[in-house]
């Protein structure tokens, strides 16, 4: 039988009972780390619908009011400029956003104005401003369009999906004067410089080409986006896919996207398409991924 | 990574031996990982291309969601099963997917969809494609590192 003194009991108690407060403290942190997260997820639905509440509203009192985005301005400079007029016409705005439902390809309504920052889809982006790569440079030849279902109303979210849409610009115009390449290697052309670019901006928070379901590169079973947003406290807040092809991001991928992730419907799938532009996709599919949820 | 293809056939390898086997028949110089279990596959296959760690996603797609993504207008046949190939921007990944996927059609009688052009490659077709991205990857690799100096010097 063991003999333990008493001193040692007492102090085998003292430790017992610091652990045991240090565990309570413990759940208590995340109990209220997990209020928190809820709480942020609520604040950020909420934001997201009085984003697209104000464009619905904005974009009807333009088509009530007549309005017509396209209608030349008076050049600045002259006494009138920026006033409409019948001929001659501004600069293309530094960034421009677009509205245009999933399925149809082809309409295009105007919206608002706000800041220099024309949210419009007869007009598209993405040039230099938001850019802070290139200080000073031209601005890209390419235009990326952004729908306004890829803006999702949390500025910091926003920021990132512009200056992603600006990187990716910027990259084709450059990798668009490569040689002749085949469609597939001109894919991969894009994306390598793509994710290059963004390493060598170090934009806050964003993690590029970040391995999901596994440590470290070629993890059997991992998937890899091309790159996520995350929040101060390293949790994802958006993924960004980049394409270049034809095709979108189906919603299976989106669903396994979230999964790896370990996020929900909350966090944001943007795609980054150079030929049809930046869009968030599938922002409903629950019942995907539910499903995924349960077989895995 | 977002680059990706579509295998869709009418019937599917059993495991990644007999994938072996028919990339063996291509010539190809790829080795599939031998210790994953093809049926539940899903995820990076690591592979080795040239004697170098490589690899791709593959993923066992839903066969008529997947032709419904594409677009059925596409198929002049509803095939009963679809492998998924993603890749990132690499070009080792690129030559080991469309390698791995030339060789998985063949010898499944199968065909395949490249998202990127929006349209359907049978595996001679596809070779041909092997044979532009070979052709290719020195310019591509060579412009890449030019861009890369580029973005590098600006930033």
């Amino acid at each position: 039988m063991l003999q333990i003194s008493s001193a040692t009991q007492t102090e085998l108690r003292c430790g017992l009972r610091q652990l045991r407060d240090e565990i309570a403290e413990l759940g208590e942190f995340l109990a209220v780390r997990g209020r928190e997260r809820a709480c942020g997820n609520i604040k950020y639905q909420l934001a997201a619908a009085r984003f697209q509440i104000t464009l619905i509203r904005h974009a009807y009192a333009c088509r009530k009011a007549g309005f017509n985005p396209d209608q030349p301005r008076v050049p600045r400079g002259n006494p009138d400029g920026g006033q409409w007029t019948a001929e001659g016409g501004d600069e293309m705005p530094a960034t421009t956003v677009r509205t245009r439902s999933p399925n149809d390809a082809g309409s295009e309504s105007s919206i608002t104005s706000v800041d220099g920052v024309s949210i419009s889809d007869s007009r598209v982006i993405s040039d230099a401003s938001p850019d802070p790569m290139v200080p000073g440079a031209q601005y890209a030849q390419t235009r990326i369009n952004i729908e306004t279902s890829a803006l999702t109303g949390i500025q910091r979210i926003d920021d990132t999906t512009m200056k992603l849409a600006n990187t990716l610009a910027r990259v084709k115009d450059v990798v668009d004067y490569a040689p002749n390449l085949g469609p597939a290697v001109y894919g991969t052309e894009v994306h390598t410089a793509f994710a290059a670019a963004l390493r060598l901006q170090q934009l806050p928070g964003v993690d590029v080409e970040p391995t999901f379901g596994g440590d470290y590169y070629g993890a059997t079973g991992s998937l890899r986006p091309d790159a996520v947003l995350r929040n101060d406290i390293g949790d994802v807040i958006a993924i960004y896919d980049v394409k270049t092809g034809e095709k979108g991001i189906d919603p299976i991928r989106a669903a396994k996207l979230r999964l790896s992730a370990g996020v929900g419907n909350e966090v944001p799938v943007i795609q980054l398409s150079i030929p049809y532009g930046v869009s968030r996709k599938y922002a409903a599919l629950k019942n995907v991924f539910e499903a995924l949820l349960r077989k895995k | 990574m977002s680059m990706e293809l579509h295998v869709l056939s009418d019937r599917r390898f059993s495991s990644i031996a007999e994938w072996q086997r028919a990339i063996d028949i291509e010539k190809y110089p790829l080795r599939l990982a031998a210790d994953v279990r093809f049926a539940s596959a899903k995820g990076f296959l690591p592979a080795m291309l040239n004697g170098k760690q490589s690899g791709f996603e593959c993923y066992h797609d839903d066969a008529t969601g997947t032709m419904k993504f594409l677009g059925n207008d596409h198929f002049g046949h509803r095939w009963a099963f679809a492998l998924g190939f993603r890749w990132r921007g690499d070009f080792d990944e690129l030559e080991a997917a469309w390698m791995a996927a030339t060789a998985y059609a063949a010898g499944t009688s199968g065909v395949i969809f490249d998202h990127q052009e929006g349209k359907q490659f049978t595996p001679a077709q596809a070779r041909d494609v092997i044979v532009g991205i070979l052709r290719d990857r020195p310019r591509a690799e060579a412009f890449a590192e030019e861009v890369i100096r580029k973005f590098a010097s600006k930033s």
